[in-house]
């Protein structure tokens, strides 16, 4: 009974409209009609649609904690723009009277869409700040740095190659422990040994170490590589002469047969340039890399197979004889 | 899907009448196929998980109530200046229609973010298919279009009359507003009565609202912020064109209370009025004709007769206001000094030579208010030509509109 009251009274209003705006002389304009059709269509089949496509383009690369707060402060903007264009572009200003739309609409409408996106922007952080499974800090302080606390040549392992995973340095904590780089630094200073430590540092020595070795250095940095020439026949031509004019030899492109007895590589040609010669075992210095050096030539002695687990580069080493 | 194949084997089976006439009918079955397939994929498009009758139903409850107060203050407003017989409508509190057109104004204005969402929440219903399943369904959708329509052409010709922007309107805005009012209220109550199972099944249970969408846009609650936040926004940066203190801070306000000629604003120049030469004439003389005389009053006649002072709003039915104080002779004074009887109403006329607010009638209570003024200062000032100079009408609790300005001629009936 109530939903036939209520539509018997609706259909009733609607008539008395519709018979009103025919009697009212004032109302009667066909424009009136044309406007009704004109903002149904405008609202539904225009601006409605063209605010839900923009809203879906601008805010489909977002985080998704920030898409609920963009999406509202995009909302607010469209419908306070609404209201503020025809007063910020319309002609209802007038010169002759300053209190009929007495403001600067469009710095007004640019204040409210600074206030809108200021509230939306923050909601925005405060989500990405607290949602979970989102870094929370985006300056993340990292492990303790030994070298920026004077520790030199230090393992710097913090990477992996999956940024998921941590680290062996990262997963002992915020400040673990720093790993002793590949090279021996302070063992070989003078007074790691009793004896050295009661002869005492003489002052050569002091002298020494205040200046920096230029030995140390360029075996540590890695050579520089080649600049790369922009005539690559130059650069051809040089690596002939270097070899002694064999030039056959260079433009040997015949497909390598592989070499697959060679304890090396499978692409070395023995037999076309030296005589292999007899196999070399680890060479060892006389102060085994640890102890006072004072031989001043570069001399060592094949130690043999020395417990086994030769690098790849002491399996290269041959025995050549000089031309 | 069925329709196509029941409408070609309409066309198939009249084959004596035209062969052409049934392949038009199975090529108009394939197009509807199609074009249910089109509405069926489109949507898909919509796929918000917000959609929903609870949702529509809240939306549509707020969305409601604003325009049932939109409704009521404007039929106040309208009867106020167009007064039926049995209406009556006090000269006190002197802020009355102050209240109800700012709240007619401001209601509707922070009702358009409600307006908006409440149209997004439904709109997948634009392209239900079928179109039309019977002479109920399709009387019902008529019923919303026109909801749709009136509501939409309410709130699109209220903001651009708040901009003073009347070319795109090809009609008279003030009864255009009036006559689409009462068809979007008659929609309404139709839409309620169709709509009324569904929305008390949505607001009386106690469903658990979505969890949002699954993208991470807006839940239901974020929805609500948005809609009443853009209300709050809305109201806060417009309604201090009727709320001093808010004043400063409404910088979309259509008018500022503290602006215009003597610190109050103006709806219609002299210039615009075409009365700037008459109203400035030392010649002038204000008529006024009574059963027992006729007085000729020039403007130092009318400062001499006893003066009192009013502290009233001026009150646009734009939804403005301001407060001022009036200095001026008592309507009802020169009622009796022309031998004419308070209760019965007086016509008072501008100078102005033509336009639809140049006459306007007092009468009732607001003719026997001692509040009632002939002004002839504002705020201590001679009027400001642009206020009405030589003398305006003011009176309590009445439209703008009403209170004529270049007042030339008073009326009294007898």
């Amino acid at each position: 009974v109530t939903r036939r009251l209520l539509a018997a009274a609706g259909v009733l209003l609607m008539g008395y409209a519709v018979f009103g705006a025919l009697a009212d002389p004032q109302a009667r304009r066909p424009g009136h009609l044309v406007f009704l059709g004109a903002v149904l269509f405008a609202h539904d089949l225009v601006l409605l649609p063209l605010a839900l496509a923009v809203g879906l383009l601008l805010t489909r690369w977002l985080p998704a904690a920030a898409r609920g707060p963009v999406r509202g402060g995009l909302f607010a903007s469209a419908v306070v723009a609404v209201i503020a264009l025809p007063l910020a572009v319309g002609p209802g200003r007038l010169a002759e009277d300053p209190s009929t739309l007495p403001r600067d609409y469009a710095a007004g409408l640019a204040l409210t869409l600074a206030a809108i996106w200021i509230v939306a922007g923050g909601l925005a952080a405060a989500r990405l700040g607290t949602s979970p499974g989102m870094r929370q800090d985006n300056y993340p302080r990292p492990v303790s740095d030994p070298e920026a606390e004077g520790l030199p040549e230090y393992a710097d392992d913090d990477s992996t190659a999956r940024d998921d995973v941590l680290s062996g340095r990262e997963a002992d904590g915020r400040d673990p422990a720093a790993l002793p780089a590949d090279q021996p630094l302070a063992v070989d200073r003078f007074g790691t040994t009793a004896e050295e430590a009661r002869l005492g540092e003489s002052l050569d020595y002091k002298l020494a170490r205040e200046s920096s070795d230029p030995l140390a250095g360029m075996a540590r940095t890695a050579p520089a590589a080649e600049p790369v020439d922009g005539d690559e026949n130059a650069a051809l031509t040089d690596a002939i002469d270097e070899i002694g004019g064999d030039a056959a030899l260079v433009a040997d492109d015949t497909p390598v047969d592989p070499h697959l007895d060679s304890q090396v590589s499978m692409y070395d040609r023995p037999d076309e340039l030296t005589d292999p010669g007899a196999p070399v075992g680890r060479l060892v210095e006389p102060d085994e890399g640890v102890r006072q050096d004072d031989e001043k030539d570069a001399v060592a002695y094949d130690s043999g197979s020395a417990g086994g687990g030769a690098s790849a580069e002491e399996l290269a080493m041959h025995e050549v004889r000089e031309p | 899907v069925v329709r196509p194949a029941r409408l070609s084997s309409v066309g198939a089976a009249r084959p004596p009448l035209d062969a052409a006439a049934g392949r038009l009918g199975a090529a108009a079955g394939r197009l509807g196929a199609r074009l249910g397939a089109g509405a069926a994929r489109l949507g898909a498009v919509f796929r918000s998980p917000l959609r929903s009758p609870a949702l529509a139903s809240r939306l549509g409850l707020w969305l409601g109530a604003a325009v049932a107060i939109c409704f009521a203050t404007g039929l106040v407003s309208h009867a106020v200046q167009h007064p039926p017989w049995w209406f009556a409508w006090p000269s006190r509190p002197v802020s009355l229609y102050r209240v109800t057109q700012g709240l007619h104004v401001a209601t509707g204005l922070a009702a358009i973010p409600l307006l908006a969402a409440k149209l997004w929440s439904v709109y997948p219903r634009l392209f239900a298919w079928p179109p039309l399943r019977g002479p109920a369904h399709a009387l019902e959708r008529a019923g919303i279009a026109a909801l749709v329509a009136g509501t939409l052409f309410q709130f699109g010709t209220g903001v651009l009359n708040l901009a003073r922007w009347y070319d795109p309107m090809p009609f008279f805005f003030t009864a255009a507003h009036y006559w689409t009012a009462w068809l979007a209220a008659g929609g309404l109550l139709l839409h309620i009565a169709v709509k009324l199972p569904v929305i008390r099944a949505a607001l009386g249970s106690r469903e658990e609202a979505p969890p949002g969408a699954a993208d991470g846009g807006l839940t239901r609650r974020g929805l609500f912020t948005a809609v009443g936040g853009a209300a709050a926004v809305i109201t806060v940066v417009t309604v201090g064109q009727t709320l001093r203190p808010l004043a400063a801070v409404s910088v979309l306000a259509p008018r500022d209370p503290r602006v215009g000629p003597q610190g109050v604003p103006v709806n219609r120049t002299a210039r615009a009025a075409g009365v700037a030469a008459l109203a400035t004439d030392p010649g002038y003389r204000l008529v006024v004709e009574g059963p027992a005389r006729t007085l000729r009053l020039s403007l130092a006649d009318l400062a001499a007769l006893p003066q009192h002072t009013a502290a009233l709003p001026i009150t646009c039915v734009e939804g403005w206001s301001a407060d001022a104080v009036w200095t001026g002779v008592r309507v009802a004074d020169l009622v009796r000094a022309v031998g004419g009887d308070p209760r019965h109403p007086v016509v008072a006329e501008s100078l102005q030579p033509a336009g639809r607010y140049r006459r306007s009638e007092l009468a009732g209570p607001h003719l026997r208010d001692p509040d009632t003024l002939l002004a002839l200062r504002l705020g201590g000032q001679p009027l400001h030509l642009d206020h009405g100079y030589p003398c305006r009408l003011i009176a309590p609790n009445r439209p703008g509109v009403l209170q004529t300005k270049w007042v030339g001629r008073l009326v009294v009936e007898r």
